[in-house]
């Protein structure tokens, strides 16, 4: 069950260090430059994405493997969807820093 | 290890002169109150929760009354204030949560074939402090000091500077002790459906109900943690002048809108998830076909629940945080959309599979899903910055937010009750009857709480006690309070229907509803102890796929632990994963510890409350009392058992009685534990490094803590997890006694070593300099507060050895303490860690 929830999980981590970055950029200590963030929130974007694609492939080939309903069926579905769910999410998280050029817009 | 009853050493005698139903029984009179039976428990949280609900529902009506008409003075400010803020403070924390606290520990051991839950004690203790939280907060209208700084008690509004008298304090004090329930639930819900489930049950054979709720769960145990943070740390401003949230040293008022709205937003997926389960359990039934997409639905469920703490600013666009954070918010609060959607399709994808039956809890179902889905739509809108920033605080967003919270979970509950009312009482209540109070409702609610939207975009914010007339909001509030009196007409035919079900309405009949879920296996009212025997389950529908369990007396199925040799209450221990038979889990019988230590808690937060803290302290020992009485009953593994189950040859198969390793329910609960212990560490943390980056010249400015001490802090740390370590590898393989004494000493005298040591590391430190150095208390405050409970159990463990109270085999007490040492240890070496940074030369 924990492969289900391991990409929700990578979502999560990837969300705070996305929040942590964007922190760590445009708070009164401006520890980071925004182009350094932008450039640091890209490679961590990337690296998770990757990982989650990986499960996401993986759960689909485990669910199309296997017939019926078995209980492997079902977690390898949930697993798929969880997946996809969080690949996207993953990939929302960027937007912002992808698409404003500074802390204020 | 022995297999008869007579002979092993392991497990004490429960009550040989009773039967096994008599061992299952309530107690009559008074003596119910010491009841730990999940049933009663449940339907003590559903029925108080309901109290509370039709409380907060009048106050309502109150203040739709005071906004009927422009200019009114039907009620003054003061009193208005009031109002909507108890409104909105028991509606949230005193009926939602509570009531979806009920409908789980009535409902989890029956879907699940247990007996009752693996924590019945917790759950009692829990409804208590519950209810004497619900009464201090109810409480403060005697006083003439009800809260009325809004259900969120923003700062600097609620700081004792702004908010003078104790109307905050019933609020921040009576909430925080009504939390305990939550977060003692959450526990409970994890272990019993990790834990207790049937013999085949895997996790994907569970009914869909249990996933809803042990995610919510988990939400409960991340979610909840950051607020009790937040009003502890609000309350020693209040109380001790600490300037956690004052700005003109170093604090800031945003902190406290982060640990709030950290809660508070997964406190909305906290509520409706668990409705959504019951929809989902509920929709089948009716329309005879299997939930469309379980896989769909448990995926959607699960990153629901991570994503819903992904949104937490949204509520906060309007307080000046950089644009790039309120795009990231923005972002992840419409990406939530999708696993919402994905759930309301598998909904509409199983009513387009049959026919629906249109029966009462039908008729319910279909009101949510019309509601929600507006609600949900009109959040998706808020979602956007600019939107929001124009809708803010106006009569707009307290649409969305009832369309929501009512959509989503006042309609599922009560067709929940109408579903699950004839299991509690053994008596349907009336179609014609339960049509009126839906028809009443559903049109009471869309008439009060649309026309809101129009009087949100025409601008009239909310909060505010009255409005002037011209303004276009006459006629729009009128048609909202008419509204609002025809829903509260539909609640009071659900109330009238259901007194007069009790005696009027007719009996159920077995599985009324043609149900598919276990607990519909006896005819209602079911007895004490669920199931006889504990059946097999191969199908996640076992009453429309198992023909076995539907025919003949439910009191004659063949299944697990049907023999009660030690006449203790018992019921089957499940692997968390797989769910095979791994144990037999000892039940507590009726105690009186529960109902005591909550007292103890309740006398201890009202000493508080007035500031006579002697009375704290009484309260203190009361409970420290009750609970080290409550633990003080042996543990009883050790021995082995029939289970009454069969192996794959038609072997008899003997079950250990509460096995000591990590699948273990009391290790699984502990891990609940440490997860929310976890996330108030964190949640101190958080602050922490939010006034850190925040507010960098105060916190350059702070004392620094004593490094020297820090690293001996830091090394005792290490040493602590060590003997943690230790404990839990004795523990597990039964180890010398005399080494498991010595262990407890020393872990005894490590953590009261390190308490020392981190005192003399923050002596240096004026905590009332700046919030940082306060907040840094805090976090010293938090971690020792870990190492007395380490402190405590350790001598506890080490004087039941020395009573010769432990026989062989009996080592999950150490086994446990070295679990939680662990995560204390490695607190602690986080602690000096973080203060030998901060000690560093800058």
């Amino acid at each position: 069950m924990t492969r289900a929830i391991r990409p929700a999980l990578i979502w999560a981590l990837h969300f705070v260090a996305i929040y942590a970055l964007i922190s760590a950029a445009c708070a009164p200590r401006q520890l980071m430059d925004v182009d350094v963030m932008r450039a640091t929130a890209s490679l961590i974007t990337l690296g998770g994405a990757i990982l989650v694609l990986f499960w996401l492939l993986s759960a689909g080939r485990a669910a199309r493997q296997t017939a019926g309903d078995t209980t492997d069926v079902v977690i390898a579905r949930i697993t798929w969807w969880c997946a996809l769910i969080s690949l996207c999410a993953i990939t929302l998280n960027l937007a912002p820093i992808a698409f404003l050029g500074t802390c204020t817009g | 290890m022995s297999d008869t009853s007579q002979t092993y050493s392991g497990a004490k005698r429960g009550e040989p002169d009773k039967s096994f139903e008599e061992v299952w029984a309530t107690p009559k009179g008074a003596a119910v109150l010491s009841s730990v039976s999940h049933r009663v428990v449940g339907k003590r949280f559903l029925i108080t929760g309901f109290i509370f609900f039709l409380i907060a529902g009048v106050l309502a009506l109150l203040v739709r009354l005071q906004l009927m008409v422009p200019e009114n003075t039907f009620l003054d400010s003061e009193t208005y204030n009031q109002f909507f803020t108890m409104h909105g403070t028991i509606m949230m924390f005193l009926f939602a949560i509570p009531m979806l606290e009920g409908f789980a520990v009535y409902l989890i051991p029956l879907m699940i074939g247990a007996r009752d839950l693996v924590f019945p004690r917790l759950g009692a203790f829990g409804y208590y402090c519950y209810l004497f939280g619900g009464i201090i907060v109810l409480s403060s209208f005697i006083f003439d000091a009800a809260p009325m700084g809004g259900w969120f008690m923003y700062v600097p509004l609620s700081t004792s500077q702004y908010t003078e008298g104790m109307s905050a304090d019933f609020w921040l004090i009576g909430i925080t002790l009504a939390e305990i329930a939550s977060v003692t639930a959450a526990i409970e819900i994890i272990a019993a459906i990790l834990c207790s489930r049937a013999p085949g049950m895997t996790l994907t054979k569970m009914p869909v109900l249990m996933w809803y709720l042990l995610v919510t769960a988990f939400m409960i145990a991340i979610g909840f943690p950051p607020l009790i943070i937040g009003s502890i740390l609000l309350e020693a401003e209040r109380l001790l002048g600490l300037p956690f949230f004052d700005i003109a040293l170093g604090g800031d008022p945003l902190l406290w809108q982060h640990l709030f709205w950290l809660f508070g937003h997964p406190e909305v997926y906290i509520i409706f998830l668990p409705a959504a389960g019951m929809v989902a359990t509920m929709l089948p039934v009716f329309v005879r076909q299997p939930l469309f997409g379980y896989g769909f639905a448990v995926a959607a469920v699960i990153t629901m629940g991570f994503l819903s703490f992904g949104l937490w600013a949204h509520h906060m666009f309007a307080t000046g945080l950089p644009v790039m954070s309120l795009s990231l918010f923005s972002a992840a609060s419409t990406m939530v959309a999708v696993p919402t959607g994905v759930q309301i399709f598998c909904f509409i994808a199983t009513l387009s599979l049959g026919k629906p039956r249109m029966a009462v809890p039908m008729y319910f179902i279909l009101g949510f899903l019309f509601i929600f889905v507006l609600g949900g739509l009109t959040g998706v809108m808020l979602a956007a910055v600019p939107f929001n920033l124009q809708a803010h605080d106006s009569y707009f967003v307290v649409a969305h937010l009832h369309y929501v919270l009512i959509g989503g979970f006042v309609f599922p509950m009560f067709g929940a009750l109408y579903y699950w009312v004839p299991h509690f009482t053994g008596r349907m209540m009336s179609d014609r009857l339960g049509k009126w109070a839906f028809w009443l409702m559903f049109s009471g609610f869309n008439l009060a709480f649309f026309m809101m939207h129009l009087t949100g975009m025409r601008g009239m914010p909310r909060r505010v006690a009255s409005y002037p007339a011209g303004l276009g909001w006459d006629r729009l509030n009128m048609l909202s309070t008419v509204g609002a009196f025809i829903l509260a007409a539909g609640i009071a035919v659900f109330i009238v229907d259901f007194f007069r079900h009790r005696t009027k309405g007719p009996l159920a009949g077995r599985d009324p509803w043609g149900a598919a879920t276990l607990e519909w296996l006896y005819p209602p009212v079911a007895p004490g102890y669920n199931f006889r025997a504990i059946p097999e389950i191969t199908s996640r529908e076992p009453l429309w796929d198992q023909p076995n369990l539907t025919t003949g007396d439910p009191a004659q199925i063949d299944g697990a632990l049907r023999d009660s040799v030690d006449h203790r209450r018992e019921t089957i221990g499940s692997d968390p994963i797989s769910g095979a038979p791994i144990q037999i889990l000892r039940l507590p019988h009726p105690t009186w510890f529960p109902l005591i230590a909550a007292a103890g808690l309740a006398i201890l937060f009202t000493g508080a409350l007035v500031s006579w803290y002697w009375l704290s302290g009484v309260g203190a020992v009361i409970a420290l009392i009750a609970i080290t009485g409550w633990m003080w009953e042996p543990s009883d593994s050790g021995a082995r058992r029939n289970s009454g189950l069969h192996d794959a040859r038609g072997k008899p198969v003997s079950l250990p009685v509460n096995i000591v390793d990590r699948r273990s329910h009391l290790y699984v609960g502990l891990t609940g534990t440490l997860l929310i212990l976890s996330a108030l560490y964190a949640s101190i943390l958080f602050a922490g490094f939010y006034l850190w980056n925040t507010q960098p010249d105060f916190a350059n400015a702070t004392q620094r803590p004593a490094r020297m001490f820090a690293l001996f802090t830091f090394g005792i740390g290490v040493a602590l997890f060590a003997l943690s370590w230790m404990s839990s590898r004795i523990a597990q393989f039964d180890g010398p006694r005399f080494l498991a004494f010595a262990i407890n000493i020393l872990l005894a005298i490590g953590s009261v070593g390190a308490a020392l040591t981190l005192f003399l590391a923050l002596r240096p430190v004026d905590p009332y300099s700046t919030a940082f150095a306060a907040v840094g208390w805090a976090l010293g405050a938090f971690t020792g507060a870990n190492m007395a409970v380490v402190l405590y159990w350790s001598l506890f463990n080490g004087l039941r050895k020395l009573c010769g109270c432990v026989a062989a085999g009996q080592t999950l007490p150490d086994f446990l303490l070295g679990a939680y040492g662990k995560a204390t240890a490695l607190m602690v070496v986080f602690t000096a860690g973080a203060f030998l940074v901060a000690g560093a030369p800058q």
